[in-house]
């Protein structure tokens, strides 16, 4: 490797070193522009796919009713789903990554008491209304897969 | 301009970065490769009938969810979805043979013959011989004829029958007074009647099994209402990993669990079903001795065992059998493990059992 002198390290653009091109600035500040993207590139990326790993992200709660609908709410956006069929109406509520059944005009409501859910093994299940929310496209994160009642 | 002493020239470095891409994208690959795959689930996205990739064995999970026998089933099965249809038809022939207020099922028929004679479909004469069986080994503690006084008591919408009635229907529940020869029926006891409550899922759980297993599926899990069958293995590769819920918590807490393959979980629980009167909270599990809900010091037994319909006879056995004798019978037959909770909210599994209790 060549060595400069600092006599000619010191000047602004640089001399050359002896047996090497003359220094060119502007070629010098484009290979670091490019470093600099493809770092800050790799790093958004690896936000992206982080936030594509968590647990709730892309997770979707199905509502099925007695009619054969199908309803779909995102379990990462707070928001309720008022299900109405057939037989009877349900009030789906998604805050927080978890979803209940906020209200129902069941006689039991015991959809109502089931309470929240937040993992791909849990469902709640209004049965006058046949109606069964689950929860999709979410690993089981307490790592039963079915639960005995 | 830093002095540099030992600087590459732009070239070197270029040349420098560029050689080594290859080996980093090698890396990169590589990482992806292991880390991408960790999340294969279940049951797929879509319709209540659909299918999912990436599973041990690369084979398409279908799944389905459908209410009948009062209560919800779920099924997660590796196989074609012509088998899974099969099943779900099935279930519609179960609701039509073992149905107590199904016109014209085979035990509606039973029960409004007045003591003549009833032609019964295969099925309902295998599960009616083995509840024979079980009401026998119990001392009748398990009794299907106990249907002369759960037709009296309504645990959906709340109705209780009078003591007077409870009184006059309690003579005719006797699991004596049913004659079995090969598929015909007979009560000797004209006012009998018959309820398969307390053993229809388990049979009917057990007759799903076979019917997935005669159709070449190794790997599936099966819910009826909450009587669970686990077949083979996970969908992920490792042994089922079976929840017992919490009586005393919300629907979806799990109070223990249990590693599972090609066995029966059942739990019976007070929780299930019951309603409030006065003050007073009537469960829908009902002592054939007394027409009564059951006194018993538990709140949930759940057992598990190769064989769901003797699973689901004897989670009721147990109930009513109460915390210590529930743990002695256990104990001392091999087809069963068990956890129980019971009513200070203790709970305990039989010695030896695999159950976690968390």
């Amino acid at each position: 490797m060549a060595r400069n002198t600092s006599a000619r390290g010191a000047q602004a653009g640089g001399a050359a070193a002896p047996g090497r091109k003359p220094a060119n600035p502007v070629l010098n500040a484009v290979l670091v522009a490019v470093i600099v993207l493809l770092a800050v590139g790799a790093f958004a990326a690896t936000r992206v796919l982080a936030g594509g790993q968590s647990a709730a992200s892309g997770a979707q709660v199905v509502i099925r009713d007695a009619d054969g609908g199908e309803h779909r709410m995102s379990l990462d956006e707070d928001g309720e789903l008022t299900v109405t069929s057939s037989a009877g109406t349900n009030v789906v509520q998604v805050e927080g990554g978890r979803v209940r059944v906020r209200e129902a005009d069941c006689p039991n409501q015991d959809c109502v008491s089931q309470g929240w859910v937040d993992d791909a093994s849990q469902q709640i299940v209004c049965l006058p209304h046949k109606l069964y929310v689950s929860i999709e496209g979410a690993e089981s994160a307490t790592g039963v897969d079915v639960v005995g009642r | 301009m830093l002095t540099c002493n030992n600087a590459l020239s732009r070239r070197s470095f270029t040349r420098l970065a560029l050689s080594s891409l290859p080996a980093l994208g090698a890396l990169g690959l590589a990482g992806c490769g292991t880390g991408g795959d960790g999340s294969s689930s279940s049951a797929g996205s879509g319709d209540a009938a659909s299918a999912a990739a990436s599973t041990t064995s690369d084979a398409e999970v279908v799944s389905t969810t459908l209410f009948a026998f009062d209560t919800v089933v779920q099924i997660s099965a590796q196989c074609e979805q012509a088998l899974l249809d099969k099943v779900s038809e099935r279930c519609t022939y179960f609701e039509n043979k073992f149905s107590r207020t199904v016109e014209g099922s085979d035990i509606w028929n039973i029960n409004n013959a007045h003591g003549a004679p009833v032609e019964v479909c295969e099925e309902t004469a295998a599960c009616i011989k083995a509840a024979l069986e079980y009401a026998q080994a119990s001392g009748g503690l398990f009794d299907i004829t106990i249907g002369a006084v759960s037709s009296l008591w309504d645990f959906v919408e709340g109705v209780k029958p009078s003591d007077e009635q409870i009184a006059a229907a309690l003579p005719h529940v006797g699991y004596g007074c049913v004659e079995l020869e090969g598929t015909t029926v007979t009560l000797s006891d004209p006012d009998a009647k018959l309820d398969l409550g307390g053993i229809a899922k388990g049979y009917i759980c057990d007759d799903f099994v076979r019917l997935l297993r005669e159709g070449g599926c190794v790997n599936a899990s099966l819910s009826l209402g909450g009587n669970v069958y686990v077949m083979g293995m996970s969908f992920d590769g490792d042994e089922w990993n079976v929840g017992v819920q919490d009586p005393n918590g919300e629907a979806n807490d799990v109070i223990a669990t249990i590693p599972a393959t090609d066995v029966s979980l059942v739990t019976s629980g007070l929780y299930e079903r019951g309603f409030e009167q006065d003050g007073v909270f009537y469960y829908h599990i009902l002592d054939p001795k007394t027409g009564y809900p059951v006194a018993t010091d538990l709140e949930s037994a759940s057992i598990r065992c190769e064989s769901s319909t003797t699973a689901d006879a004897y989670s009721t056995i147990l109930f009513l059998l109460g915390h210590d004798a529930a743990v002695s019978l256990v104990e001392s037959d091999d087809r069963f493990e068990a956890v129980f909770v019971d009513s200070e909210g203790n709970v305990t599994k039989s010695a030896g059992s695999e159950f976690t209790i968390l």
